[in-house]
């Protein structure tokens, strides 16, 4: 775990004084020059989303647009399909059914292998991480004609039930975090008779608070950009989600930048919003678990 | 350190690790048995209660899948037929079609190009944030907010910037006079393009990597200066063997990663200009779900299951070598 208090680092850039300070200097001009390698194409969608269409395919670059314009925005929501709003719910549903079955479910599986001794237990926990490096492309097409057998295709159901049976990386996440809860608070709630659901109900999960919004973050994020399943899944329009229906856009409108770039924007915000709120718990999940989403 | 393979390998509990042998622990397993109470019982039912839904889940979204795609592999599928079987066809029609040699040569100039890249990337950026940088903060975000954004949105945006005409980096480079190439619209360029693109999402390997330097012990360093040890050195014998585990996981996990890579490649590309960017993971997709070859597809799925474990196994052999354990010395 990385120690946020530790003061001390080690010295690579400091021996004598000058040299330190130029050194110094030499750090933070690389990270500056990194960080805006690392901002340039966001600052460059902004400009182009809020450019008059006609200076967009200017050179050399104009920056800063001499007027922001909002027309950009209005006309690409009108060019949408079906419209922004109904991609945006489905999505938004979607994503908060799978976000509610992956945290549940996972975090009552690693609750009961943080807690409970039992035989096998470490052979079906290395079993479970061992599912983590099947890759997708292998089980997408069993799992497609699974779910057309049972009449699924068409339906959000393959996006959102398959997350109601927990996911190894959350399990690994809230096994390590319960895994720190001290024993003896389970061992003197049980003898006061609580029983072993009631240990995961009314003792685990209040503790897991911070747990609990990483697993949502990481979950919500996976849901909210999965472009695969959708794709697979959904032919309805009208079912699409917010990723289907930008790749869609970005397939028919490909050479109208100035309506791709604001529709790319609005696509973003609700993951921005997100990220912001929740920085804290995205940098703590990552580290704790070793793995992105 | 507790990221990573290590914690995996950690039992959970204590006793396990202190067994000391494999006679005593036949022995001690069938004491333990005799000795199995009614509340450990109770217990183990409730573990397994509890783990049903997992359980369920491998078998009907994993296991089940697996099996049936190595099935399907020997099967020709749609939806009207059924199945029917077909022997080895699926994979002798492989050794014909020059798409999937094709492919998996792009598969593996993507991995093993991306892959590396971005690990010195991460590596850079964490060596850099760690040395007691104000700000530190602010940088993590930078580096590490392209990482949570991957989607089709960004995707859409960096189809602009590699424009070949109108592009931001077209149009960056004709300031100093080099006409830039066309980017995902050339043959030769498309896959460097997305491999550019990935190197923006470098940033969780970053951070695991800053939370690795964080627990080097500072006494190394210490020391090392005592001795004399020049900044350079003490990167090379200390940071770099320290970290060895962090980056064998990260290469680990990278690699499994980029050999699906589909989503950036189908929304940019559709797998050309040509065949150019057409990965492993876009061909069983095209394969299944435009030229409805089920049976082919499950044949190509299986390829890329062995291919991955035997490269994952590869690197687990290699690891001996160049991987440090601390705990292996104390």
């Amino acid at each position: 775990m990385a120690d946020e208090n530790r003061t001390e680092q080690p010295k690579f850039f400091q021996r004598k004084s000058t040299r330190e300070l130029t050194l110094k200097s030499i750090v933070y001009l690389i990270l500056g020059l990194l960080s805006v390698a690392f901002l340039i194409p966001f600052l460059w969608m902004i400009s182009t989303a809020f450019k008059d269409p006609a200076l967009i395919y200017k050179s050399p670059p104009i920056w800063i647009p001499p007027e922001f314009i909002l027309d950009n925005f209005k006309r690409g929501l009108e060019l949408m399909i079906p419209s922004f709003e109904k991609l945006f719910t489905n999505s938004f549903t979607i994503t908060f059914l799978s976000m509610v079955g992956t945290i549940f479910s996972s975090s009552l599986v690693g609750f009961a292998f943080a807690v409970f001794k039992a035989r096998g237990k470490n052979t079906l926990f290395t079993l479970m991480l061992a599912t983590m490096m099947v890759p997708m492309p292998v089980t997408l097409i069993p799992q497609f004609i699974l779910f057309t057998q049972l009449k699924w295709i068409d339906t959000w159901r393959p996006l959102i039930v398959p997350h109601f049976f927990a996911a190894a990386f959350f399990v690994f996440m809230f096994r390590q975090f319960f895994g720190t809860i001290p024993r003896e608070l389970f061992d003197s709630a049980e003898l006061d008779g609580c029983t072993p659901f009631g240990l995961y109900w009314r003792i685990a999960l209040p503790l897991a608070k911070p747990a609990f919004a990483t697993a949502a973050i990481f979950s919500f994020l996976g849901s909210w950009n999965d472009l695969l399943a959708p794709l697979v899944y959904l032919n309805d329009l009208n079912k699409f989600t917010l990723s289907l229906g930008l790749a869609n856009f970005q397939a028919t409108n490909y050479t109208l930048i100035q309506y791709l770039m604001p529709m790319a924007i609005l696509g973003l915000i609700p993951i921005l919003i997100i990220f912001f709120l929740a920085q804290k718990y995205f940098v703590q999940g990552i580290v704790t678990t070793g793995m992105k989403g | 350190m507790s990221i990573g393979l290590k914690v995996k390998a950690k039992p959970l509990d204590e006793e396990e690790a202190n067994r000391p042998n494999f006679v005593m622990r036949i022995l001690r397993k069938a004491k333990q048995r005799e000795k199995v109470g009614p509340l450990a019982r109770r217990r183990e039912r409730w573990f397994y209660a509890m783990i049903a839904p997992w359980i369920i889940g491998f078998i009907v979204f994993q296991a089940g899948p697996i099996i049936g795609a190595a099935l399907l592999s020997v099967a020709d599928y749609s939806a009207s037929k059924g199945i029917t079987w077909v022997g080895l066809d699926n994979y002798a029609m492989m050794f014909e079609d020059p798409l999937v040699g094709r492919t998996l040569l792009n598969t593996i100039y993507y991995t093993f190009v991306s892959a590396p890249l971005g690990l010195i990337a991460a590596f850079i950026l964490a060596f850099f944030l760690n040395q007691k940088v104000r700000g530190v903060n602010i940088f993590r975000t930078v580096f590490f907010l392209p990482t949570i954004i991957q989607g089709v949105a960004v995707y859409m945006l960096w189809g602009w910037i590699f424009n070949p005409r109108f592009g931001l980096v077209n149009n960056l480079l004709k300031l100093i006079g080099i006409n830039g190439p066309g980017w995902i619209y050339d043959e030769k360029w498309a896959m460097p393009t997305l491999i550019i693109m990935s190197l923006w999402g470098v940033g969780w390997m970053m951070l695991i990597y800053l939370a690795g330097l964080q627990d080097i012990p500072m006494e190394l360093y210490e020391a090392s200066e005592l001795d004399g040890a020049s900044g350079w050195q003490k990167l090379r014998y200390i940071t770099i063997p320290m970290i060895s585990p962090v980056t064998f996981f990260l290469f680990i996990t990278s690699i499994i990663g980029s050999m699906q890579v589909f989503a950036p490649a189908y929304v940019l590309t559709r797998g050309g200009p040509g065949y150019a960017t057409t990965t492993i993971a876009l061909l069983i997709y095209f394969a299944a779900f435009l030229w409805k070859r089920m049976g082919y597809a499950g044949a190509l799925a299986m390829v890329l299951f062995v291919f991955i474990l035997v490269v994952t196994l590869v690197q687990f052999l290699v690891a001996k070598r160049w991987v440090y354990y601390a705990s292996e010395v104390d």
